[in-house]
């Protein structure tokens, strides 16, 4: 019976010995015949790390060939293994001596000033200094509070303190067993060799505390790279505890990625590493390429460079297959041209252990290099274009403009709009950024304007150079027989204003050719002003000005191009941020924007509208086109403003008969195989609509410039072997104090003149003047164009250093003809080129007015002379003051209604000019208007004609 | 007793089940403490191994462990033997003597303890090392088993059964101390098993059991919640509740218990191969030998390892169960399911802790873990078996 009970226990026993191993294989069947597939992957993610093999991107080559940007394989190490501490100093507690109080309390104040070690404490606390302070009921405030930051952070400070003594404490508590035994206790680790420093100097032993320095992988990487110099002007501190951080991070949310310890470093070092492999587990040398220009800093505003990818950028392209730390175009065709150049990176499957060890290799993906670029550059023709430029501004600077700093020039091939140079200075060698550059550094790069291209990406007054425009407009418009010629008093007088040329008394009887060829002002003025605005802005667009021309770089200005509508939204929109009688409008505005109820809106913008309208109406005549400032755009001056790029597009169009290409750089994308995959072919962007004719003479114009005696821009082509078409610019600067600040020289030209195949445009800045400064430069590339042998010796080889330059240059002819031109016209000092510069009546700027008027100077206080004008209106950065902005003993040729009587009174030349004065011009009555009270207007101004007897339609195309 | 009789009386069931598992074990001893590190230093590669045929691969693998662990249990079989010698009617003369030999033992431990992982359970005897609290498992069963068996009758209510609580919980609290929790448990499993055979009335020591387990419970969940006390360590409890959420702290309290379920989930029902275990070979999964042998037993041979093994435990135990059932007295039978539960426990939670649904607490897998003393205790536990059905036939007629 007592057996039968037990046997009945038993079956319970029995029951509960199965059920245990039933439970157990019930959940082992579940994991491993269930969820296989979700732990296959997770124990791959263990031991496959993908290796990326980076693709190197894309060479870019010249139009012949000639290799421009290439890649050069660097070493680089990284470490697999992220159990690494560096250098660190571990602060044992002993037992015997051990007054833990006062031990803590001493420790703590000296390591609360080390952040590491703080970082230390919280994490093998498991808590933060946050959750720390908010339970002990302090707010830590970060950084904000400026007016007491003191205070602040010494609060903070002890509440660090407070911190690590408490955590200090709480160990050496939790491990009293342990310590009682004899055993010692690991209380903190100090990263920072100086907090190191600090504690020594305390009787640590005193203290029960002993110190053990630990040296792990890292560290001893570290120093033998810094043994042979990998990383300057780091100490081993700084780099490992840069290195700590990112393992802290890659721990979170990247666990499997090595960490990258040093990028090109020396073979020697590579062999070193390899050699001690063993002694170094996880550190593996790699091979990455990275960018070589073999040219340094050739063409490097229009290739841009190469950066690690940034991180909107790798937001926007993840899906694309960009990694982390990828390469990734900045600027320029780099950029534009990413998706070609970038390559399809390999990957290596690594196996790896528990550590990162890399096990062996299970499988190489290689990696697909990046299509090549052929570009339309011709790498002579951009050495010597660049060379061309920096010998320009040495020159200039050596003849004592010393603001004489930048330019830009660019070639195209009339025929096609390809690029053949495009150069800018200053320049910066693109491989800077291939280590990642320090912010002040790049500051520093910033600050230096290097990194613009000028060519595109700055705006430039076009000067004379925009004659060729206004003669069209008057050609087109047949405001007067291209043959007639005009007798040039030397100045140009509209109602009480006279705008003077840049020659006194001027140049004798001129027509249109001579105009252009001697740059005539007077005749521009004139006819200018008689075929109007609308004509010239008109023409100026077929041309391309004030327009993008499209050419795939990133960072294209647009320019400005001024017309009576452009003129009429800029000045309505400033005087609404700043005219006092606008206060209203103003208030009204900021109610709209803060009422909810949408009935209220629509009666206060009725109401502002109306204002609006009253106030517009009082202020019309600021708002409307005046004429002056036709005449002032006649010759290129007033709110013009171009790129070089849209000025060498504009040439090339003259030269070609009237096609305006789209400029291209980019020839075709090849494969690494050879394989054409995409190629560009010339696009026309528009046809000028201009009769043919008319382009020969203004084509002859500008041949005539480069001809003896009188072209502007003969010395600049003394001696030149082949024909040629060009046009001097020299457009003044105003500073913000309103004082003249210097010239642009500006210089464009296509070449031959019979045949042209190729324009150049240059401008120079604070270059003084076109034909002095510019030209030369133009010269130099035309030679290098041409082939010229010794014309200009061009140096070719890779390391451009260019001492020799400035010397070298005086010897050649371009170069002294340049002297003997400006010894020609010693009278005209800096104008050897003879522009209206704005010193002289006629140009008073826009913006000087408009600040004025907005400023509601009164009349009395007007600046009369001195240097009392007020900075020009706030405008984009460098714009502002390319700006040309009148003189400040300039007066508005058109007289506001509000003071007639004072114009006349300051339009006094100096008295070696007397001439202006007495002469006997005709004023042709409607341009007495404005001193009759009615503003000026285009439309109410009838022809000039009174001076033109024999002109015979000028009349009535008026 | 001649030896004759004696030999043909023995289970060879059991010492069958047991052979195989040993030998099961001793191939994934080798195997498990194989790391790559170690092989490389041989010359070997990578993908030498990855070609190479299962005998190759068994001679590939490194020896020390497999050699000691073979000898361990050279010992243990003549351990077993010496048990199953005497009659085990006998050793009741001796039960007091154990006990307090075994009380010293393992206060011996606590003063003179090796610390290991934070725990001070070995004791240095020469070039071995010894853990007392291993033994003091089996004598526990058979000084208990004496206790209880004295008591035939008696345990029917909570006051005759607290002496027996008294009993088992001196050298327990003396386990406790070391820290040793695991160890501490397989004594409550022990002492159940046996009480729920012995007491007169079952449901009531089930009551106390159930009680007991929802009280742990209850203090632990009160101190998650409401921060009341409780006798652990935070980062002890921690350990003991991870395997609820591994995820919660992957590099650190929840490592061990995510390695070992990727090494045995990604195995599927083949397994990977001897040696061919990327989650042990590459060292992901941390003391592989011993308390994780079964992961690395179930990702190398698969469900199909995992079977096998089960089986023969399932064998193994339900010969325990037999055994107890066919012994001649009531020491034998508690006995008999003491070592059932002792043995039952230890794979419940060791298995159960691979495969996250048990705590963290390091107890070994019993016949296949690498480890000496845990190997000669069971194999003298298993001596104890064969000692009680050797001498069965008695009381059967």
């Amino acid at each position: 019976m007592k057996r039968k009970l037990i046997e009945y226990k038993m079956k319970f026993v029995l029951g509960a010995v199965f059920l245990v191993i039933l439970v157990l294989l019930a959940r082992v069947s579940y994991l491993q015949l269930v969820q296989t597939e979700e732990y296959r992957t997770l124990a791959r993610n263990n031991y496959i790390r993908i290796a990326p093999v980076f693709a190197p991107r894309g060479e870019i080559f010249d139009r012949n060939g000639e290799k421009i940007v290439t890649n050069r394989p660097i070493y680089t190490v990284s470490i697999n293994d992220l159990n690494l501490e560096g250098t660190t100093y571990h602060l044992y507690l002993n037992r015997t001596g051990a007054d833990i109080v006062d031990m803590a309390d001493t420790l703590a104040w000296i390591l609360a000033g080390d952040e590491e070690t703080l970082l230390y404490f919280e994490q093998i606390s498991g808590e933060t200094l946050q959750d720390y302070a908010k339970k002990n009921g302090v707010t830590i405030k970060q950084g904000e509070d400026s007016g007491n930051a003191g205070a602040n952070d010494e609060q903070l400070y002890v509440l660090k303190k407070k911190f690590i003594e408490e955590k200090i404490k709480e160990r050496a508590r939790d491990n009293k067993n342990q310590l009682e035994q004899g055993q010692r206790l690991e209380i903190a680790v100090v990263y920072n060799p100086s907090t190191m420093a600090t504690l020594n100097r305390y009787d640590l032993e005193s203290y029960g505390v002993t110190v053990e320095k630990k040296a792990d992988v890292l560290s001893t990487l570290v120093q033998m790279l810094l043994n042979k110099g990998v990383y300057q002007g780091q100490t081993a501190y700084e780099i490992e505890s840069r290195m700590r951080k990112e393992i802290r991070d890659k721990k979170l949310y990247r666990p499997y990625e090595p960490v990258l310890v040093a990028e090109d470093i020396p073979p020697e070092m590579v062999v070193a590493l390899r050699e001690k492999q063993m002694e170094l587990p996880g550190v593996v040398v790699d091979i990455q390429p990275v960018r070589d220009y073999p040219y340094g800093d050739l063409l490097t505003h229009v290739l841009g460079y190469v950066q690690n990818i940034k991180k909107e950028q790798y937001e926007a392209h993840k899906d694309e297959g960009y990694l982390m730390n990828d390469l990734y175009g900045q600027n320029g065709l780099e950029l534009v041209y990413e998706k070609y150049l970038r390559g399809e990176h390999g990957a290596r499957q690594v196996e790896v252990d528990a550590s990162g060890r890399p096990v062996r290799d299970l499988g190489l993906k290689p990696a697909v290099p990046g299509n090549d670029l052929v570009l339309t550059i011709d790498l002579d023709l951009q050495l010597a274009a660049e060379k061309a430029l920096a010998d320009g501004v040495k020159r200039a600077q050596g003849a004592g403009f010393k603001l004489a700093r930048a330019g830009a020039a660019v070639v195209m091939d009339v025929r096609t709009g390809a690029i053949l140079a495009m150069a800018s200075y200053p320049t910066y060698h693109p491989g800077i950024f291939t280590g990642g550059l320090t912010s002040a550094e790049w500051q520093e790069l910033q600050e230096s304007g290097a990194l613009l291209n000028r060519a595109i990406a700055a705006t430039y007054p076009p000067g004379s150079t925009f004659k060729m425009v206004t003669s069209a407009a008057i050609l087109e418009k047949k405001i007067v027989d291209p043959e007639y010629k005009m007798p040039d008093p030397g100045y140009y007088r509209l109602g009480r204003g006279v705008f003077r040329d840049w020659k006194p008394g001027g140049h004798g009887s001129v027509d249109l050719r001579k105009a252009l060829e001697v740059s005539c002002d007077t005749y521009f003025y004139q006819f200018g002003r008689m075929a109007g605005v609308d004509a010239i802005a008109h023409f100026a667009r077929e041309f391309g000005l004030g327009q993008k021309t499209g050419i795939n770089l990133p960072g294209e200005m647009r320019g400005t191009l001024p017309t009576p509508e452009w003129k009429y939204e800029m000045v309505k929109s400033m005087l609404i941020r700043y005219n006092k009688d606008f206060a209203r409008v103003r208030e009204l505005n900021r109610m709209i924007d803060e009422t909810q109820s949408e009935s209220r809106k629509q009666e206060l913008r009725r109401l502002r509208d109306e204002e609006l309208e009253k106030q517009l109406k009082k202020h019309e005549w600021d708002l409307n086109w005046q004429q002056y400032e036709t005449i002032n755009m006649s010759i290129g001056q007033g709110d013009n403003t171009y790129t070089p790029l849209q000025l060498v597009s504009y040439v090339a169009a003259i030269a070609n008969g009237g096609t305006l290409y789209k400029p291209y750089l980019v020839e075709k994308v090849v494969s690494p195989h050879g394989a054409l995959i995409k190629e560009f072919k010339p696009e026309i962007r528009h046809k000028v609509d201009i009769d043919p004719e008319n382009l020969q003479i203004i084509r002859e114009g500008m041949h005539r410039v480069t001809l003896p005696p009188t072209g502007t821009a003969s010395g600049v082509f003394y001696g030149f072997k082949h024909s040629a078409a060009a046009k001097t610019g020299t457009a003044e600067v105003i500073d913000a104090n309103g004082r003249k600040k210097g010239n642009h020289a500006l210089f464009v030209t296509f070449a031959p003149y019979e045949k042209p195949e190729v324009a150049v445009a240059v401008v120079l800045e604070y270059g003084d003047s076109g034909s002095g400064y510019a030209g030369p430069i133009a010269r130099q590339i035309l030679e290098a164009y041409f082939n010229d042998s010794g014309a200009t010796d061009i140096d070719k080889s890779k390391d451009r250093a260019g001492g020799d330059a400035a010397a070298g240059r005086e010897e050649e002819p371009a170069g002294r003809e340049t002297g003997v031109v400006a010894i020609n016209w010693p009278g005209l000092e800096k104008h050897q080129d003879g522009e209206a510069g704005l010193n002289e009546p006629g140009g008073t700027s826009f913006d000087q007015m408009l600040w004025e008027k907005l400023h509601e100077m009164p009349a009395a206080t007007r600046p009369v002379t001195g240097p009392s004008v007020p900075a020009p209106l706030p405008r984009a950065g460098r714009q502002a003051q390319q700006q040309p902005a009148p003189a400040p003993q300039q007066h508005q040729p058109a007289p506001a209604p509000q003071q007639p009587q004072q114009a006349p009174a300051q339009q006094q030349q100096p008295a070696s000019e007397p001439r202006p004065q007495p002469a006997p011009v005709p004023q042709p009555p409607p341009v007495n208007a404005p001193q009759a009270g009615q503003p000026a207007s285009p439309q109410q101004q009838p022809a000039p004609g009174a001076h033109l007897p024999a002109q015979p339609e000028g009349g009535s195309n008026g | 007793m001649g030896t004759r009789r004696l030999f043909k009386n023995l289970d060879f069931t059991l010492i069958g089940v047991t052979g195989i598992i040993i030998i099961f074990g001793l191939v994934v001893i080798g195997s498990a403490s194989t790391d790559y590190g170690w092989w490389m230093r041989l010359g070997l590669d990578m993908d030498k191994l990855q070609h190479a045929g299962i005998l190759q691969r068994l001679l590939w693998m490194k020896k020390e462990y497999v050699f000691k662990q073979f000898i361990w249990v050279l010992v243990g079989i003549i351990a077993a033997m010496a048990v199953i010698y005497i009659p085990y009617e006998d050793w009741r003369k001796y039960t007091r003597h154990l006990y307090v030999i075994n009380l010293l033992m393992l206060g011996l431990v606590l003063v003179l303890g090796h610390t290991a992982m934070g725990a001070q359970r070995w004791i240095n005897i020469g070039p071995f090392v010894f853990q007392p609290s291993e033994f003091a498992k089996l004598i526990i069963i058979v000084t208990l088993a004496d206790f209880l068996a004295g008591r035939e009758g008696k345990l029917r209510n909570l006051k005759e059964l607290i002496p027996c609580f008294v009993f088992v919980g001196v050298p327990m609290v003396l386990i406790l101390l070391q820290p040793d929790l695991g160890t501490s448990l397989v004594f409550i499993a022990v002492l159940f098993g046996m009480l729920f055979i012995a007491a007169g009335r079952p449901l009531l020591v089930c009551g106390i059991f159930g009680a007991g387990l929802a009280g742990a419970i209850g203090m632990v969940w009160a101190h998650l919640k409401f921060g009341t006390w409780i006798p652990l360590h935070d980062y002890q409890l921690k350990r003991l509740i991870i395997f609820l959420d591994p995820w919660s702290d992957i590099q650190g309290a929840g490592y061990h218990v995510i390695q070992s379920q990727i090494a045995i989930g990604s195995s599927g029902f083949w397994g990977k191969g001897l040696m061919r275990g990327t989650q042990s070979f590459l060292e992901f999964l941390p003391i592989r030998h011993t308390d994780f042998i079964f992961s690395v037993l179930a990702e190398e041979f698969g469900f199909l390892g995992v079977l096998l093994l089960l089986t023969l435990f399932a064998v193994f135990l339900y010969r325990g169960v037999r055994i107890a059932a066919e012994s001649r007295d009531l020491f034998g039978t508690l006995m008999a399911v003491g070592v059932v539960s002792m043995f039952a426990f230890h794979i419940l939670v060791n298995i159960g802790m691979t495969v996250a649904i048990m705590p963290v607490t390091g107890l070994p897998l019993p016949l296949v873990s690498y480890g000496g003393s845990n190997m000669i205790t069971n194999l003298a536990a298993i001596g104890v078996l064969l000692n009680i059905y050797l001498r069965r036939q008695k009381t059967i007629f």
